[in-house]
């Protein structure tokens, strides 16, 4: 699934310049006339038209719902993740379905299925959105340094790109995790890594084709140096496409994070909250009728995948716009 | 009590049996217990009845009633303390239900756990057990009132010790044959010995190279390097490495190379990649041509696939679930479920030496946090309730010679625990790290532990790994402490393994293997690297002590030693739970995962 997704989205990226140039060209078109106001205009208008997208605000509340919860899980939940929920007789309550002491109910060992959904988002949402962060940078840096430069530079560090492509995301990522261990570090770095690649590829797309435009032709004439022209005139141009890119690989970042905690790779205790192992280790209990233990942890998946990508659709119409 | 007929019994006995049958005239023991330990050493049925008449406890007593007797001490070994000596009981375990309308021939599929290498002597799980032990058998086998014990249901008619158990005769059954033709001889059962200590197989230490002799065609005697009480165990379905095997088979033949066997059912082929293996019906086995045609044995690499199997009706026999992922089955009216005599326990090792001055290389800690489990929890939330509560040592209560009083029940105590801890020196409390194999129940009791130890001050981690890394670097690896195992020559055995760590140990009907391969210094098993010249010795003196009272007051004085140093916790020993359909009748299974189907059937 990772890996289609991924797949899809790289094409969906490519188509990505052209939208940017179109929007860069009305941005030039309205700069003849009234240029510095008109810019921060499209801004504010881009601004206002994500801030009332739908898919925005749900978005974001459901982000900040689990952000809140990873800052406070014990204000949000009513046990301690490893605490057996106990009855009145201090005997252990486990497999007992949704009810009014555990909100979600409890699993075989007698856990509350809700508190370790509500502690399991801290984890994700450290290291998801510490990996997008440098594979974003990186992927940033690498996109723009092929795509301004061309030539055979970009074209032996394309082939090498496209190279880490074909190699199915996730299988890669357990390739690595297995051999350096799943340390939180390692990780990290391993979906950091498996990201750069894309978003070198879509940023690679943006850069070739600002770079093509009259504003660059002008600065080179200017004589600037190429460190300026990429960093003070095509990066603006382009940094609605890498924010975009961001969004969306966070939401990629937490679903690889899960699967391999789903298949036993994931830092620490093993009796952490974590969502894809809770999933992992309940799921055979689901024959028994125990299903609350490991629907309640995936649609927390689910919900956080989804939010993401509502936020990045969001964006990615506003600045279309 | 009929002293006369008592004596006229006691002496035609042997020593040891005169001892036995004292011990339970003075009340010593009890009549269960006189049963089981009489059946180890090779008193018949009618003898042991005749000595229970002859103490006249209930008067009505005939050989039937002790074998029944015997019986009940399986079913649940958590139920069963009471109906004791209540004498009136039938067979109420296993295969015994009233008789629904059977068809003869139509075959069966059983679902086990997947095995390995078909290799008799050097086989090491429940589902290679179950497809070896199908067309093979034992000298020592089950006995024939479904009770789960050991009995005559093997390849040897009767045994004995001589008078201080130093050497033992078996004398096997006439008209045995081999699927090919050819008959049983007593040179097969020697080889079989031979191999056995060649490899280990809990002989070794035991016998030695030589030590087993074919008297004549259908008579071994077997001589030991010292005494020992239960040496017909080491040879029984129980010691699952001692199938007696062909004299031309080695070390290292598989069933499927080689096919052979004496048993009822004839192997015919084997699917190492799906784990598939088909027998058909043996006409010519001694015990007589079983019900059905032919049986198919397919083994499950996840336990879960195995309970949905059989809740679905795709297999006919469950060789064993947990108690918790079958919990469907047990309330499936369509389900019989079996639970015969099990002593499995999952034990808590400490590593008693290394890390020097870590803290479980002192006693006080071990013992601390001993006294923070919460024993009834881990019954009633690992086990759901299908377990009793052990304390610390591996001598199982219904043993004969177990002694209530020898040793208090440990009992959860945090404050015992936290000056226990005081005293060590760990006052500020202790963290490590539990190591555990993605073994049933194991990574569930590594997580209760983990909870009810915080409250004295232990901080332990948790880490799950698969079965090969757990067993290859944390438990007894074969190299030095914190050396990687690949790199480094031999050590002491389970020189390198983890601080903490639970390992799984199967059903023996007698504490021997648990200490001499789990507890004693050389061990191949011990996993705690426990080093004490006091338990070795009376490990040696529980091994020589052929009387019950001999046997009880060593192995009082090992658990009293186990309770001091504790090398390992055991926190239960839990059931052994197989079933099946009730598509199907007349199905055993013991504890390790072997089944007897001659009489299985399907129903009408």
């Amino acid at each position: 699934m990772t890996i289609s997704d991924i797949g899809e989205d790289t094409s969906a990226g490519a188509e990505e310049p052209e939208k940017a140039k179109a929007q860069h060209q009305d941005q030039l078109a309205s700069a003849s006339t009234e240029p510095i106001t008109t810019i921060k205009q499209v801004k504010k208008e881009q601004r206002r038209i994500l801030f009332r997208s739908p898919g925005f605000i749900i978005g974001s509340l459901i982000l900040v719902f689990w952000i809140l919860a990873s800052l406070f899980p014990s204000l949000l939940s009513t046990f301690d993740p490893g605490e057996t929920v106990r009855n009145a007789e201090g005997g252990s309550m486990t497999s007992q379905g949704p009810n009014g002491t555990a909100w979600f109910g409890t699993t075989r060992l007698g856990r509350d299925v809700y508190s370790r959904v509500i502690f399991g988002a801290r984890p994700i949402l450290i290291i998801a959105p510490l990996a997008t962060i440098i594979a974003v940078w990186a992927g940033t840096i690498v996109g723009m340094l092929t795509g301004y430069y061309r030539g055979i530079f970009d074209q032996i560090v394309s082939r090498l790109l496209e190279a880490i492509l074909s190699i199915p995301a996730i299988l890669l990522a357990i390739l690595i995790v297995f051999t350096f261990g799943s340390t939180q570090a390692v990780i990290t770095g391993t979906i950091a890594f498996l990201f750069i690649a894309p978003v070198a590829r879509t940023v690679r797309a943006a850069t070739l084709s600002e770079s093509q435009l009259d504003y660059v032709t002008a600065a080179r004439m200017r004589g600037e140096s190429s460190l300026f022209i990429i960093t003070r005139e095509i990066l603006p141009n382009v940094i609605g496409v890498v924010v975009v890119e961001a969004t969306v690989r966070l939401g990629y970042a937490v679903f690889t994070l899960t699967t391999l905690a789903f298949l036993g790779l994931s830092p620490g205790d093993a009796t952490n909250a974590n969502w894809g192992l809770d999933v992992a280790n309940n799921y055979p209990n689901i024959i028994n009728g125990t299903w609350w233990p490991t629907i309640f942890p995936a649609l927390a998946i689910a919900s956080m995948v989804i939010g993401v990508n509502l936020i990045a659709d969001a964006m990615e119409k506003a600045i279309k716009s | 009590m009929d002293n006369e007929a008592f004596d006229a019994i006691r002496r035609e006995s042997s020593v040891l049996e005169k001892d036995l049958m004292d011990a339970y005239a003075d009340n010593r023991i009890t009549r269960r217990d006189f049963v089981r330990r009489g059946t180890i050493l090779g008193v018949g049925a009618p003898v042991l009845g005749a000595v229970i008449a002859a103490c006249g406890s209930d008067g009505s007593s005939t050989d039937t009633g002790a074998a029944a007797e015997s019986g009940d001490d399986g079913g649940s070994d958590s139920g069963s303390d009471t109906e004791t000596d209540s004498g009136s009981d039938t067979e109420t375990d296993s295969g015994s239900e009233p008789e629904v309308a059977a068809e003869t021939g139509g075959s069966i599929l059983i679902g086990i756990a997947e095995g390995a290498d078909l290799d008799p002597v050097n086989m090491l799980d429940f589902g290679t057990y179950s497809v070896c032990s199908s067309c093979f058998e034992y000298l020592v086998g089950l006995a024939d009132d479904g009770s789960g014990g050991i009995g005559t249901l093997g390849l040897a008619e009767s045994w004995a010790p001589n008078d201080d158990g130093t050497a033992w005769t078996f004398n096997l059954r006439s008209g045995v044959q081999w699927h090919d033709g050819s008959d049983l001889t007593a040179a097969d059962v020697v080889g079989t010995i031979e191999r056995m200590i060649e490899v280990g197989a809990g002989l070794a230490g035991v016998v030695s190279p030589g030590g087993a002799v074919a008297t004549d065609d259908l008579t071994v005697t077997v001589n030991l390097d010292g005494p020992n009480g239960n040496f017909p165990v080491l040879m029984s379905i129980f010691n699952p490495q001692s199938l007696i095997t062909p004299a031309d088979y080695a070390a290292g033949t598989l069933l499927n190379d080689r096919p052979a066997g004496t048993g009822p059912w004839i192997f015919q082929d084997f699917d190492p990649t799906t784990f598939v293996v088909n027998f058909t019906a043996n006409d010519n086995y001694w015990g007589g041509r079983p019900i059905l045609d032919a049986i198919t044995i397919q083994g499950f690499a996840d336990p879960a696939n195995r309970v949905a199997a059989m809740a679905a009706g795709e297999i006919d026999v469950i060789q064993e679930f947990s108690a918790v992922d079958g919990a469907s089955l047990l309330t499936d009216d369509n389900f019989t479920l079996l639970q015969p005599p099990s002593s499995n326990h999952r034990q808590v090792y400490f590593n008693t030496q290394l890390p020097e001055g870590g803290p479980f290389t002192n006693n006080l800690v071990r013992q601390a946090l001993g006294y923070t489990l919460d024993r009834q929890q881990i019954v009633d939330v690992v086990y759901a309730g299908f377990a009793i509560i052990a304390n610390d040592h591996p001598v199982h209560p219904t043993l004969p010679f177990f002694d209530a009083g020898a040793v208090p029940q440990r009992t959860r105590d945090i404050p015992a625990a936290m000056a226990l801890l005081e005293e060590a020196g760990f006052a500020d409390g202790v963290s490590d790290i539990i190591q555990v194999g993605q073994t049933s129940f194991s990574p569930d009791l590594a997580a209760i532990i983990q909870e009810n130890a915080a409250e004295a001050g232990f901080d332990l981690q948790v880490n799950v790994t698969d079965n090969g890394t757990f067993y290859g670097e944390f438990w007894c690896t074969g190299a030095s402490y914190g050396v990687d195992p690949e790199s480094s020559g031999p050590g002491i055995p389970c020189g390198a393994s983890s601080p903490l760590g639970i390992v799984d140990w199967g059903h023996r009907p007698t504490p021997d293997i648990f200490f001499g391969r789990a507890l004693a210094t050389d061990g191949d098993w011990n996993g705690s690297n426990y080093n004490s010249e006091a338990f070795n010795e009376l490990f040696g003196q529980y091994q020589a002590a052929v009387t019950v009272d001999e046997q009880r007051a060593a192995a009082s004085a090992i658990m009293a030693q186990l309770h001091e140093d504790t090398p390992a916790l055991y926190p239960a020993f839990f059931d052994y739970l197989g079933g099946h359909g009730n598509t199907v009748t007349n199905v055993e299974v013991t504890a390790l995962g072997q089944f007897n189907l001659l009489n299985t059937a399907r129903t009408a």
